[in-house]
């Protein structure tokens, strides 16, 4: 068993198994050896890393990316597109949630978290104007009208669609 | 007049209106006044008239109090939400995971979100800027109007300079409108992938001609696809211009059904001697083979022919160098023609699908062309093939190589025929793949263990198909929700969450002796049924793994009685779970596929399209599998 603490100091156990989904923990673990020490998540807080250690417990025994991953990425991303019927119901969560899984599998490496997380942000932005997508993520429109009449003197030709 | 202590307005000190009557007892009946009573009665109207103007007044003033708060409070909250806005984690998303997100938003989908991205904000605007690779990906779609695709290529190629950019043209025959030279000079450097879907390939459309093939400059051009079904017979307007791609080495033709040798080798032209590989769909198979006379250093080849006769004009040919090969051709005589026509020494990998096929063919094809193959793909029926000992000895002996191998045969029979000379004949082969398998009668488990478990094969993966059949119709061991062992414990596992509801307070049961007499008798049930019944594979179903865990959940819940039969039910069954777990067999209702692995722990499989992949390996590599189409389309 492997103990974890959050920024917000709750500890928590879990499988060696199942915390090395993520390379940054497994990292930590071959350079620490066998050791009962915790592990300091100092970006992750205790309801983030909760959904983290459902995601990875569910997916426990599955192959991780291989090293060599990288090089055949846009082989293999263009058939992985969708998300699986159980990602997608653990990824149904409120947006500010959304995002610190997102950061949480960037800091701690896991990369086909951060792939479900991204994909369903991608879903999201998917067909919408520009208006659409700040009010859906609440972003500030901060072009000036110089810079507003810039972009739509650029993109002329696709204003008609 | 005095001040509210609340909220500091001044407020009248307004007498009741019951207090203000001396005239009550007039008030309540209907007896005409007296002249006094009436005199008071209109002092009384006149003093009620003077307190409502000031009442009224006092009501304008706290209406005002009250929008200028409803105002005050909106801004408030305006306010509260532009800070919350600051703190979102949107904010906190790191530049190369938007640039992800970004990627994830075009790939698959409408090229063209990326254009709404870049006007979200200035800060997603940058960064979607400074990602080359966003751009990279350019499609002419439909839904741009034609006259603006120049300016939105050349903004895309401004924009993914120095990435290399794949480019796909397809959609409406409305245009391309101008030859390819004008709008992709001289960007065409940086292009190292060109798809071309479906224009109108017509004396009217010019995107193929150059008026001097050297203007199109495609220094990086490694894949060219080029798809023409519905188009007119080449020959119109010529394809000139990939005349001078040095690099271009991968290249997919699909054309009009049978065009003739003389459309594509005159027409298309290509530096056909330096392709490494080639897709060629709906052609006439003795273009085929002209082409294979003039790229010697093909290694790779698909050829898909919808040619139902030989042609007599086909040349015998040696091809040096081809390593793979997949025929599609739905006539046998056509493919067995081709088989007979050609020598392929290199030949490591073979793929046939389409029509059924003589085995003695392959046979002779490969010890004419003394090759040595590592792949062989054999999945289309020959009836005759499935019991001809024979000549499936002959074919694995010339497979000394083999690693993966499909082939159309019954369960049975490989494991009567195939599975004894398996393991002497194929001593490389680790991925097996019967299809087949469950399109006659009923198949054998305890055949498919033999193959994998006690006949020294190494195999790595074994995957059957099902052909849509239901695996309980094939596998008597596979649970079936019809089976009397599943209503056992289906009805086992209803009585116990029946029993453990009745029980409100989980600590009351070591008390209850209704439920202790209850579950006693459930439990000598399960017990006498498990001692006759009741394997691994039922228990590992949902139903059996339901009720494994209800018991679980009450050992430590009942007197030590029940303790110990409870104890003895599962001591007896886990082994059997354990053993069925052992056979790392798992099924896949969804491709109507099992298969088996020697790979341990959860098993979970994403099946993956073998036509996209005709030499995919039948392992099970990265949790897919890769199958035809047909078996879960």
């Amino acid at each position: 068993m492997v103990l974890l603490v959050t920024s917000d100091n709750e500890q928590f156990n879990a499988d060696k198994d199942v915390v090395e989904r993520s390379v940054l923990i497994k990292n930590m673990l071959e350079d620490v050896g066998e050791s009962d020490q915790p592990i300091p998540l100092p970006n992750v807080s205790s309801s983030v890393l909760k959904k983290v250690l459902e995601y990875c417990e569910h997916h426990r025994g599955e192959p991780l990316p291989s090293a060599d991953a990288d090089q055949s990425q846009d082989e293999t991303r263009k058939r992985t597109t969708d998300i699986s019927e159980w990602d997608q119901k653990f990824i149904t969560v409120d947006q500010e949630m959304l995002f610190e899984i997102i950061l949480a599998a960037n800091y701690l490496d896991i990369k086909s978290l951060l792939d479900v997380g991204c994909k369903t942000v991608a879903n999201m932005i998917k067909g919408k104007t520009p208006e659409e997508i700040r009010k859906l993520f609440n972003i500030v429109n901060d072009f000036t009208p110089e810079e507003e009449a810039q972009i739509k003197k650029e993109n002329e030709w696709a204003e008609d669609r | 007049m005095q001040t509210c202590p609340n909220c500091g307005i001044d407020v009248l000190n307004i007498p009741k209106t019951t207090d203000l009557s001396p005239i009550a007892s007039l008030l309540t009946t209907n007896n005409p006044p007296e002249p006094q009573d009436e005199a008071i009665a209109s002092e009384l109207i006149a003093s009620s008239a003077a307190w409502i103007v000031q009442i009224d007044g006092l009501i304008t003033q706290v209406h005002h109090i009250l929008d200028g708060l409803i105002s005050c409070r909106a801004e408030y909250e305006y306010h509260s939400h532009l800070h919350k806005n600051v703190i979102r984690n949107i904010r906190r998303i790191p530049a190369e995971i938007l640039v992800e997100i970004f990627l994830q938003t075009i790939i698959d989908s409408d090229p063209n979100d990326i254009w709404a991205v870049i006007k979200v904000c200035r800060h997603w605007r940058e960064v979607a800027l400074a990602a080359p690779t966003l751009w990279s990906i350019f499609p002419f779609n439909p839904s741009i109007l034609p006259t603006a695709i120049l300016s939105c290529l050349s903004r895309s190629l401004q924009l993914s300079r120095p990435a290399p950019l794949n480019l796909s043209i397809s959609g409406k025959p409305s245009y391309p409108i101008c030859p390819l030279q004008f709008f992709i000079s001289p960007d065409s450097k940086q292009i190292t992938g060109l798809t071309v879907h479906d224009p109108l390939h017509s004396s009217q459309s010019k995107l193929f001609w150059s008026s001097n093939p050297l203007l199109v400059q495609w220094d990086s051009l490694r894949s060219l696809k080029l798809q023409f079904p519905s188009a007119e017979p080449l020959g119109a307007v010529p394809i000139t211009v990939f005349q001078h791609a040095p690099l271009l080495q991968d290249v997919d033709l699909n054309f009009t059904d049978r065009q003739n040798i003389s459309s594509i080798m005159s027409n298309v032209l290509l530096p056909w001697s330096q392709l490494c590989k080639l897709s060629i769909s709906n052609t006439a198979l003795d273009g085929v083979f002209t082409i294979l006379q003039v790229a010697p250093e093909l290694e790779e080849c698909h050829i898909e022919s919808t040619d139902r006769s030989m042609p007599s004009n086909i040349p015998t040919l040696s091809h040096q160098f081809l390593m793979m090969l997949h025929v599609t051709v739905w006539n046998t005589e056509v493919t067995h023609g081709i088989f007979h026509h050609l020598t392929l020494p290199s030949l490591r990998k073979l793929s046939v699908d389409g029509c059924a096929l003589d085995i003695s063919v392959i046979c002779a094809l490969i010890k004419r062309s003394s090759c040595r193959l590592t792949f062989l793909n054999l999945p289309t029926a020959n009836p005759l093939m499935a019991d001809d000992s024979p000549s499936l000895q002959h074919l694995f002996s010339l497979l000394p190589d083999v690693t993966e191998l499909c082939i159309y045969i019954s369960l049975a029979s490989f494991d009567r025929i195939g599975a004894r000379l398996a393991p002497m004949l194929l001593p490389q082969l680790r991925h097996l793949c019967l299809e087949g398998t469950g399109s006659s009668k009923r198949c054998d488990l305890a055949a498919l263990r033999n193959i994998a478990y006690t006949n020294v094969l190494p195999l790595e993966t074994i995957i059957f198909t099902t052909e849509g059949r239901p695996l309980y119709e094939l596998i008597p061991h596979s649970p079936n929700y019809k089976d009397p062992q599943i209503r056992i414990l289906h009805q086992w596992n209803c009585q116990l969450v029946e029993l453990t509801r009745s029980i409100h307070d989980v600590g009351a049961m070591k008390d209850d002796s209704a439920f202790h007499r209850d579950l006693s008798r459930i439990l000598s049930l399960m017990s006498s049924e498990s001692e006759t019944g009741m394997s691994g594979e039922y228990l590992c179903h949902k139903t059996g793994r339901g009720v494994f865990s209800r018991l679980q959940g009450l050992l430590e819940q009942v007197p030590e009685s029940l303790h110990l039969c409870i104890s003895a039910i599962l001591a007896l069954w886990l082994p059997r779970i354990q053993e069925y777990k052992s056979y790392r067999w798992m099924e896949n209702s969804l491709a109507r596929t099992t298969v088996y692995t020697r790979r341990q722990g959860s098993l979970y499989v994403k099946v993956r399209d073998r036509e996209k992949d005709r030499f995919a390996s039948f392992g099970l590599k990265d949790g897919h599998l890769t199958l035809p189409l047909r078996y879960y389309g």
